[in-house]
């Protein structure tokens, strides 16, 4: 895929996961991956500003691909 | 069960759908991918699941659209009262008539539940009397609702009752069902009585619902294997397309689809399955089972050390319809 078409695709949304289960789940906010990329790993959410925990990622709906790319993405950053 | 609009508003202040939402909750409350990329393999699956919740959701058929989502997929939690508290799981399913999971245990149970008065009434057939499948038909409107599937069912009864008027002894089961990815309505009866020209049928079907269409032949096979002869479909979900199934989902939300009359109801089999569970003690040390709150994905609690225990009795299953 091209950055344009990644682009056109739109905003990826993200939550922290509860470290606990009685904790509300956090909505962070819309994003996208780095150039070329269609996910996020730890280290860019790491640049992102968020710290250490358990994520969970929304592929916006074209980025999508049964094979390729998950609709819902986990992602750990590391402590 | 959920908080709809506190769930609602925050899919929307998040701008997700409903159904993503669910989905959330569900991934982070079972969070974790132990099998590397199994949930990439299970995407078309979980996809398709996602349709039919989403066209339950659309109807307002919340809690059905959750079970849907969970169904094989989660697990209850579980821990024994001995000494050790041992960890365990039982997975959850959704018991919806249109689940591909969920609709081979329908037909098991149903056949459990109609092949003691079917062998019976075959081994000891009154004179005269013999089994006969019968197919009653509509017109195909090109959609479903409750209401339609309600007073259909009301129309086969009040069919059958016309014609076994003064018969005594006879006894019938039968099973709505639809073509393979549309909305044409039917019923297959399997009727225990005397011998019924195709005519007089017609005639008294017509006179009831102004259809015309019936078909009626002797049944080819007897007792138990006459009954799986008729319930075959409801082993199998009668679409591909899951919009399709959300649909059936709803049009039989708080309807029956297999009936049974006179002889073969007044002796119908006892639905052990909810009653009966084979898990009740832990199968490490004997103790009693205690259900801990919430659940998780199955690939979590196995990787959790739990020990599986097999389907337990909930409160939704024991008020099961078919």
């Amino acid at each position: 895929m091209t950055e344009e078409l990644r682009e056109a695709l739109g905003d990826y949304k993200i939550w922290r996961n509860p470290s606990m289960g009685t904790e509300p789940i956090a909505y962070l906010g819309s994003y996208r991956p780095p150039k070329g990329q269609f996910f996020f790993t730890p280290k860019d959410l790491q640049e992102l500003g968020f710290g250490p925990g358990d994520y969970t990622v929304l592929a916006p709906a074209g980025a999508r691909s049964p094979k390729l790319f998950s609709k819902w993405q986990m992602v750990t950053v590391p402590e | 069960m959920i908080d709809v609009n506190k769930a609602e508003a925050q899919a929307t202040q998040w701008g997700i759908s409903l159904r993503d939402w669910m989905e959330l909750q569900l991934r982070i409350f079972g969070n974790v991918d132990a099998f590397g990329d199994s949930d990439i393999d299970d995407d078309r699956d979980e996809e398709w699941r996602g349709t039919v919740a989403q066209v339950l959701v659309e109807h307002k058929l919340f809690s059905k659209a959750k079970r849907y989502l969970e169904c094989a997929r989660y697990a209850h939690l579980y821990q024994c009262k001995g000494k050790e508290k041992h960890d365990l799981f039982s997975p959850i399913y959704c018991d919806l008539r249109f689940c591909p999971r969920c609709a081979p245990r329908q037909f098991a149970r149903l056949i459990q539940k109609y092949e003691p008065v079917l062998k019976a009434v075959s081994a000891h057939k009154k004179p005269g009397f013999g089994m006969r499948e019968i197919t009653l038909t509509t017109r195909n409107t090109g959609s479903l609702t409750p209401a339609q599937i309600k007073q259909f069912n009301l129309d086969v009864k009040k069919t059958l009752k016309l014609l076994m008027s003064g018969v005594e002894g006879w006894g019938a089961i039968w099973c709505d069902e639809v073509g393979f990815n549309n909305t044409n309505l039917h019923a297959h009866v399997l009727l225990y009585g005397p011998f019924l020209p195709q005519t007089r049928l017609a005639g008294a079907w017509n006179e009831i619902t102004g259809y015309e269409v019936v078909y009626i032949t002797k049944a080819r096979k007897s007792g138990a294997k006459a009954l799986i002869h008729l319930l075959k479909y409801v082993s199998k979900p009668p679409a591909s397309d899951p919009n399709q199934i959300g649909l059936l989902e709803v049009a039989f939300h708080g309807t029956r689809r297999v009936h049974a009359l006179g002889l073969l109801y007044n002796f119908v089999g006892e639905d052990t399955d909810n009653v009966h569970s084979e898990w009740d003690t832990c199968p490490h040390c004997g103790a009693e089972l205690t259900k801990l709150p919430g659940s998780t994905r199955i690939e979590k609690a196995i990787i959790d050390g739990r020990t599986f225990v097999g389907t337990k009795s909930t409160a939704r299953r024991k008020a099961w319809i078919n």
